[in-house]
């Protein structure tokens, strides 16, 4: 047993001792331990040149690992959360994302992002927002979600071993999430929906931080005797659409649940993905289950209301089951 | 200005309000373990001369921004002690309708515009507030507070640029506390003088103990003075320490507890009450009466916050527009 | 004295418990306000704990090195009454914290009110839905089956379920379905109904606001009938589709009054709603759908029909006229006894896949004098001896015009077999009537010139054809179920 924050950091243990070239860089990582203690101890381990605290400039540091990556290393970026990413968006888009094919295919760039993503924690409304989104609409990124913490060690390996720019999201709810971890694992395929939970009558389509949600959701559900099939979509570009018309078409009923805001968001790319792909094999309405339309509130109630809650997830899919 | 100019009563109102800074916040932290307050809670303590001096030279004309570590300027600015309790508590009575917590204080009628928590985000806006009041010839200055850390940020060196160059009111009040969260000012910044930048920019820039509340007060005054009469921006690094974690509570691996203890010997409030009492100024009786006085406060504050009702959740999207159009229409 | 009691405290949001490290203060210690009295071990590291008040410690709880979820009682403390007003607040915020439990149960009550009132709503809603199946399984007991399907005579009944339905959606108005004038379906019932030719806009839906579900076109296509003699009758004159007609009489049996009160309260259909037009309007459906959805393939083999002819010739001879056996029931036949051969082409094509059939039952396009166009089953063609299968076919096309086919006669058989023999027509390049896969034609016998040995000769010959789904088969297989057909009639006493 192992928790989800300490499998992130097996993982960049083990990558950073198998291969010289991974370091990883960013504002707090070092002295600190992280800002959600990810790193802990490593600095120690590793010395201050592979654990690298860099200033308030995330810009300039993620760009730095950018530049690292073609280079000849392997950075691990890491920023404290996906809101404060937005200072370095252009980096990401502009340079990461687009050099390989500005170049015709000769500047390639082997970075890891990884940040957290969010709400839940109160810490309000340029903390907590769920930007996935944002990148995973960017090509030339990869983007992934871990929900479980072998996915969370997986992920980071996964992540090193491509030779693309790819962003790991980790909600900052499941960094104390306790759960089985094989270190010695080779790593799982993160290009690759999973079925969580089989089930016949719908489909709970989610990842990340609101895995959790769903299989709680569909553990009420079986207790009315309805059987949910929980799909942790696992990575979020590419997304893995044959495992999303394959679950829609066995149960024709799906509700994507998802904490970014409605209007534009992943949902709406999930939903249209099984709309195009399985049509025909619908028998309800896509339904989605997201966050309310409003920045993130600080105050609890107001932030728990804003959020997917499980008893909505049981709604939406009793729903569904009415066509 | 001196410890003279201020007199006897100027320098209670000063000793007063570091105090009830000081009270305010250690009552948070208390609220805090009992959760009552939650997400982040950055606690200004040992910084309090800063807020104190710096708003005391200021009019109610002048516009206030600050960062996450902002209670103190509010308390100074005159929010009042209920509604931040309130904000932190997450209810209705809050200053910002218990939407922006800890973090996001905000009192538009006061010219206190938050409570901002992306560092070094709130640069920019303070150019603007400042831009505006020169095109509208109001003869305001922009007061906007922020770390050592934030001088790492892009939008530093673009805001002091901007500023400089179109030569606004801005004082451009940096707090140096030595650590931006865990990370010494050794490990983020190539010059560790940072006063030396904004002359880079053309900006009078000058380091000030901010651990002396009537040192601060005197220097911002002056630099208010100079940036109200047209002078453009000015800018003053403002030497200080926190004496507690970063946020609520962290390990402080990245410093030893023996700087710390260094650091509390120039506690601020310490210090003034000794200049008063070496003047004569405060003896036990006033020392308690003040005491007495800011925990009645605090305790108000507290109570408020209490019996303050939550946020209907109906209410939940309001304040997302100002005014929904299209088939938006009907919300809030 | 008062007694404080020192718990396990939130060091942040994502806290939720803490493993005591050591404590910084001994049994009968005093502290006071501010000191770091424990240390706590969490995720980010080991953190000094302060106390909150002035006091002694009566009591240490908790082992050092133990995990404790955070508001565990840690420690006990006796605070004295001596703090002045700094204790105040101390006392204040003993009270407060209950007052704080007591509004923060309150926001959990409100919204487990809201969560139980949405269950509430969902659960009577589904129980609603279940009686409705409830009922729907109890109707189903007899197999009496009337089919609502793709064959000509089927569809016939198209125009007329559609006045019905309009009557339908008006209650479904009622029910909150709305003024939409489109009936509301779900992609895969939608997809089904096609596929087994089942008329949505004469089904209720039990989906919320009246949508109908998959479930709801499977249930249309399973349930049984049940109606009295009369009332099949009523609805066969009438052309009303005894599937979406309500029974009145016990057990929801429909009866002729039924039946009659639909066909009476049908809205006359905007076009003609006359017989022939719903007829002709049937067919464009049923060839439209086969021109648009089946990739035909077509094969054609003339045969040389000597010997047919010969044996029917001495068959027939010195019987009257009643108990002789035409050309037609031989062909017949010796298509059904090809068509055990080669079951591959006895199927039907429903939801994206062939479906084997058992028997063989052969369809007989029949031309009705009034124009349009039939194609009842003969049941069991293949058992039926060439008397009886001739018996058969006099018997379907007399009640085929007089309009008196029998329902059963009316589901789509194996596959159709047409002829225009008396109309000179050489060749039929037949159209397939879905769901069949395949259609058999028969253009004219005629004598032409024939190729026997070295020498030319007349011979009396005709060109069978056929239409196949390219789905199902391929020419290979349809080329030697045609050669089948033809060997029998070139060896007719064998078959
Ligand atoms: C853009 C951005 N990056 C990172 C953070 C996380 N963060 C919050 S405070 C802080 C340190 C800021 O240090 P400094 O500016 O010196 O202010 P201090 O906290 O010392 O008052 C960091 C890294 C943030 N809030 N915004
Ligand atoms: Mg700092």
């Amino acid at each position: 047993m192992a928790t989800f924050r300490e499998a992130i950091r097996s993982a960049m243990r083990q990558a950073m001792r198998e291969d010289p070239r991974v370091f990883l860089i960013g504002e707090d990582v070092g002295h600190y331990g992280g800002a959600f203690a990810v790193s802990r101890g490593l600095l120690e381990e590793l010395g201050p040149e592979r654990i690298r605290d860099a200033p308030l400039s995330e810009a300039g540091f993620t760009g730095a690992g950018i530049g690292a990556a073609i280079g000849g290393m392997r950075p691990i970026v890491e920023v404290m959360t996906v809101n404060f990413a937005l200072l370095a968006l252009d980096q990401i888009l502009n340079n990461a994302a687009t050099l390989l094919h500005m170049s015709g295919g000769q500047v390639s760039v082997p970075v890891v992002f990884r940040m957290t993503t969010g709400a839940g924690k109160q810490i309000a409304a340029q903390h907590s927002h769920s930007l996935e989104c944002y990148f995973a609409h960017i090509p030339g990124l990869k983007c992934l979600a871990p929900a479980t913490v072998q996915d969370a060690r997986d992920m980071v390996l996964g992540a090193l071993a491509d030779p693309d720019p790819v962003c790991i999201f980790e909600h900052a709810l499941l960094y104390n999430l306790e759960g089985a971890l094989d270190e010695e694992a080779a790593p799982a395929d993160p290009w690759r929906a999973a079925v969580r939970r089989e089930g016949r009558d719908l489909t709970l389509a989610t990842y990340g931080g609101s895995l959790g949600k769903c299989l709680d959701a569909a553990a009420a559900l079986a207790a009315d005797g309805v059987e949910a099939e929980v799909l942790d979509l696992r990575s979020l570009r590419p997304l893995d659409r044959p495992a999303i018309a394959a679950s829609v078409e066995k149960t024709r009923r799906l509700v994507v649940v998802d904490e970014g805001w409605r209007t534009g968001g992943l949902s709406a790319e999930i939903i249209t993905s099984a709309l195009e792909s399985s049509f025909y094999a619908l028998d309800a309405v896509p339904r989605r289950v997201c966050t309310a339309e409003v920045p993130i509130p600080y105050a609890k109630h107001m932030e728990e209301h804003a959020l997917p809650k499980v008893a909505e997830i049981v709604a939406a899919a009793k729903e569904a089951l009415r066509g | 200005m001196s410890l003279d100019d201020l007199g006897r009563d100027g320098a209670h109102a000063l000793l007063r309000e570091m105090l009830l800074i000081r009270r305010f916040e250690e009552k948070c932290a208390e609220l805090y373990t009992q959760q009552k307050i939650r997400g982040f809670l950055h606690l200004y303590i040992g910084e309090e001369a800063i807020a104190v001096g710096a708003l005391s030279a200021l009019t109610a004309d002048d516009n206030v921004l600050s960062t996450y570590r902002e209670h103190g300027h509010a308390l100074a600015r005159g929010l009042g002690a209920g509604p931040i309790m309130a904000e932190m508590y997450g209810k209705a009575g809050g200053c910002a309708l218990g939407r922006g917590g800890s973090m996001h204080l905000f009192d538009a009628s006061r010219r206190f515009y938050g409570g901002n928590a992306i560092v070094g985000g709130h640069l920019p806006l303070a150019v603007g507030l400042a831009l505006a009041d020169k095109m509208l010839g109001r003869k305001a200055v922009t007061a906007c507070f922020f770390g050592d850390g934030a001088t790492a940020e892009g939008v530093f060196h673009e805001s002091l640029n901007l500023a400089a160059l179109w030569k606004l009111p801005v004082l451009f009040l940096c707090e140096n506390n030595l650590y931006a969260m865990g990370t010494a000012i050794e490990l983020h910044a190539a010059d560790t003088e940072i006063s030396r930048r904004p002359r880079a920019f053309g900006i009078p820039a000058e380091r000030v103990d901010g651990m002396d509340v009537v040192a601060v007060e005197r220097a911002v005054r002056y630099a208010a003075e100079a940036a109200r009469e047209g002078e453009g921006p000015r800018f003053l690094e403002l030497m200080t320490y926190r004496f507690r974690a970063h946020s609520m509570y962290d390990a402080e691996l990245y410093r030893s507890k023996a700087e710390v203890q260094r650091w509390k010997e120039r506690d601020p409030i310490q210090l003034f009450e000794r200049a008063l009492r070496e003047r004569g100024w405060l003896d036990d009786d006033a020392r308690a009466r003040v005491e007495n006085d800011v925990l009645g406060e605090v305790e108000a504050a507290v109570r408020f916050a209490e019996e303050s009702p939550w946020e209907a959740l109906e209410d939940l999207e309001k304040h997302v527009y100002v005014r929904r159009v299209g088939a938006d229409e009907g919300g809030a | 004295m008062a007694e404080l009691v020192f718990e396990m405290p939130s060091l942040g949001a994502d806290m939720e418990a803490g493993t005591l490290v050591a404590w910084r203060v001994a049994l009968g210690d005093a502290v006071r306000r501010g000191d770091v009295i424990a240390e706590v071990e969490t995720e980010k590291g080991v953190i000094d704990v302060e106390v909150f008040a002035d006091g002694v410690v009566s009591a240490l709880l908790v082992e050092p090195g133990t995990k404790v979820p955070v508001g565990t009682a840690l420690a006990k403390l006796e605070t004295g009454g001596t703090a002045g007003s700094g204790a105040a607040p101390e006392a204040g915020s003993g009270s407060s914290v209950g007052s704080g439990s007591g509004s923060s149960e309150s926001v959990s009550e409100s919204s487990a009110s809201v969560s139980e009132s949405v269950s509430e709503s969902v659960s009577e809603s589904v129980s609603e839905s279940e009686s409705v199946s409830e009922s729907v399984s109890e109707s189903v007991s007899e197999s009496v089956s009337e089919s609502v399907s793709e064959s000509v005579s089927e569809s016939v009944s198209e125009s007329v379920s559609e006045s019905v339905s309009e009557s339908v959606s008006g209650a479904g108005a009622r029910a909150g379905a709305g003024a939409r004038d489109f009936v509301r379906v779900t992609p895969a019932a939608r997809a089904l109904a096609d596929a087994r030719g089942v008329d949505l806009r004469g089904l209720v839906g039990t989906g919320r606001e009246g949508v109908i579900l998959l479930a709801d076109v499977e249930r249309a296509r399973e349930r049984p009938v049940e109606a009295t003699p009369a009332a099949r009758q009523h609805a066969r004159e009438r052309g009303v589709d005894l599937t979406q007609v309500r029974g009145s009489r016990p057990h929801g049996v429909i009866g002729r009054e039924d039946v009659a009160r639909v066909a009476s309260t049908a809205a006359p259909s905007p076009v003609d709603a006359s017989p022939e037009s719903r007829m002709r309007a049937a067919i464009a459906n049923a060839m439209a759908r086969s021109k648009r959805e089946i990739p035909h393939y077509y094969l054609t083999h003339t045969v040389d029909l000597s010997r047919a002819t010969v044996f029917l010739e001495t068959r027939n001879a010195g019987k009257p006229p009643e108990a002789r056996v035409l050309l037609a029931a031989l062909l017949l036949r010796s298509t059904a006894l090809a068509l055990r051969k080669h079951p591959e082409l006895n199927a039907h094509w429903t939801e994206g896949q062939a479906a084997p059939r058992e028997s063989i039952d052969l369809g007989l396009a029949i031309s009705l004098r009034g124009g349009g166009l039939v194609a009842p089953a003969i049941p069991r063609t293949d058992t039926l001896d060439l008397d009886a299968l001739m018996a058969a076919m006099v018997d379907v096309v007399e009640r085929a015009r007089r309009g008196a086919l029998r329902a059963s006669e009316m589901a789509p058989g194996s596959l159709t077999v047409t002829s225009l023999g008396e109309r000179g027509v050489d060749v039929v390049v037949p159209v397939i009537l879905p769901p069949q896969v395949a259609m058999v034609g028969f253009g004219t016998p005629a004598r032409r010139p024939w190729v026997v040995g070295d020498v030319v000769v007349p011979r009396p010959v005709i060109t069978l054809s056929l239409a196949a789904d390219h789905r199902v088969t391929d020419g290979h297989l349809g080329a030697r179920f045609l050669a089948r057909i033809a060997s029998y009639l070139e060896s007719p006493e064998t078959s």
